[in-house]
């Protein structure tokens, strides 16, 4: 859990560990593929199956090996950082997705659930457009939040 | 305490027994139509996503409507008066209509309730709208014959129950 204040800036960086359990399965079971397919000469793969302390040995080096790539490709995809002020906010998701804008720009805002039960602020420009900021990922109180978002926006 | 009420009344519709009338989904405050302000709206869908099963059955048997509750809070002291009521209830159908809303409630919050305001609340018996009235200090809750009955039931009992405890 990171969370560090800028000047009159907050920023919240939270690992998500559902995610990140995703990533870390995700290229351990790539590995065990791969390994299973690799050609193995016979008499290694005999050895691998019937002795028991080697293949546990190929088990751990594919989950330590596992740990820094899953942690690389939470960092990359979904990896969350929100930093805001009274006047600004940012919003990226992973390396690629990047959602700033102005509270001022919108005058309207809502608590929005999704059917898996994350939590996210939907800031309107008018009834139909509007930009959503996934902060139950930063795990932040939707409900005190969205009463924080108001203040900044009446004060604009 | 007043904003907790609301809040507990918004948790109530989003994570709590609200999800067995619908997938309310989205909330508002302080939400404006026309010259009536209600302190909060949610609005959400009939059909609900679910998983594997759940969202089949869900899908094959539940029809898709949008539908909406909107809660108004009186200030200490203040009593809705019939005529008020009746501006919610218009201002509501205007919404209803611009969201496309097929039901929706009407939560009203306040110290007192007006006898005659009970029993008109008691008589209506409207297929779109619901209403409850709920007066803080008996901690008397009335509904209409139709719609309100299972908001009650799913919603504003437990909650009731909760504020007891809890000493409101």
């Amino acid at each position: 859990m990171e969370e560090e204040r800028e000047i009159g800036k907050r920023v919240i960086s939270r690992v998500q560990y559902t995610k990140l359990s995703h990533a870390f399965s995700l290229v351990l079971s790539t590995i065990l593929v791969i390994l299973l397919f690799v050609p193995i000469p016979m008499i290694h793969l005999r050895a691998l199956l019937y002795e028991r302390g080697r293949l546990l040995l190929v088990l751990i080096a594919a989950g330590i090996l596992s740990f820094p790539a899953g942690w690389w490709i939470y960092k990359r995809v979904w990896h969350c950082t929100f930093s805001y002020d009274e006047k600004s906010f940012e919003f990226r998701i992973g390396k690629s997705k990047v959602i700033r804008g102005r509270w001022k720009d919108y005058n309207k805002v809502s608590v929005a659930r999704s059917s898996w039960y994350e939590f996210s602020i939907r800031l309107y420009k008018n009834d139909k457009e509007y930009v959503e900021l996934p902060i139950g990922r930063v795990k932040l109180d939707p409900f005190e939040f969205r009463d924080e978002v108001e203040r900044f926006m009446k004060r604009g | 305490m007043e904003g907790s009420a609301l809040t507990s009344i918004e948790k109530e519709l989003m994570l709590g027994g609200g999800r067995w009338i619908a997938e309310f989904n989205e909330s508002f405050r302080d939400f404006r139509v026309r010259d009536v302000k209600f302190h909060l709206y949610v609005r959400g869908k009939l059909r609900g996503k679910g998983l594997f099963i759940s969202r089949i059955i869900s899908y094959l048997f539940t029809p898709d409507y949008l539908l909406g509750c909107f809660v108004y809070e009186a200030g200490e002291n203040v009593k809705v008066s019939r005529k008020q009521l009746s501006r919610m209830m218009e201002a509501m159908s205007e919404r209803m209509r611009k969201d496309e809303l097929r039901f929706s409630w009407l939560i009203v919050l306040q110290d007192k309730v007006h006898e005659p305001l009970k029993n008109f609340v008691r008589r209506i018996s409207r297929p779109d709208i619901g209403i409850l009235l709920y007066e803080r200090t008996s901690g008397e809750l009335v509904h209409d014959r139709n719609l309100g009955i299972v908001m009650a039931k799913r919603v504003m009992n437990k909650l009731i129950k909760k504020w007891r405890r809890r000493g409101k």
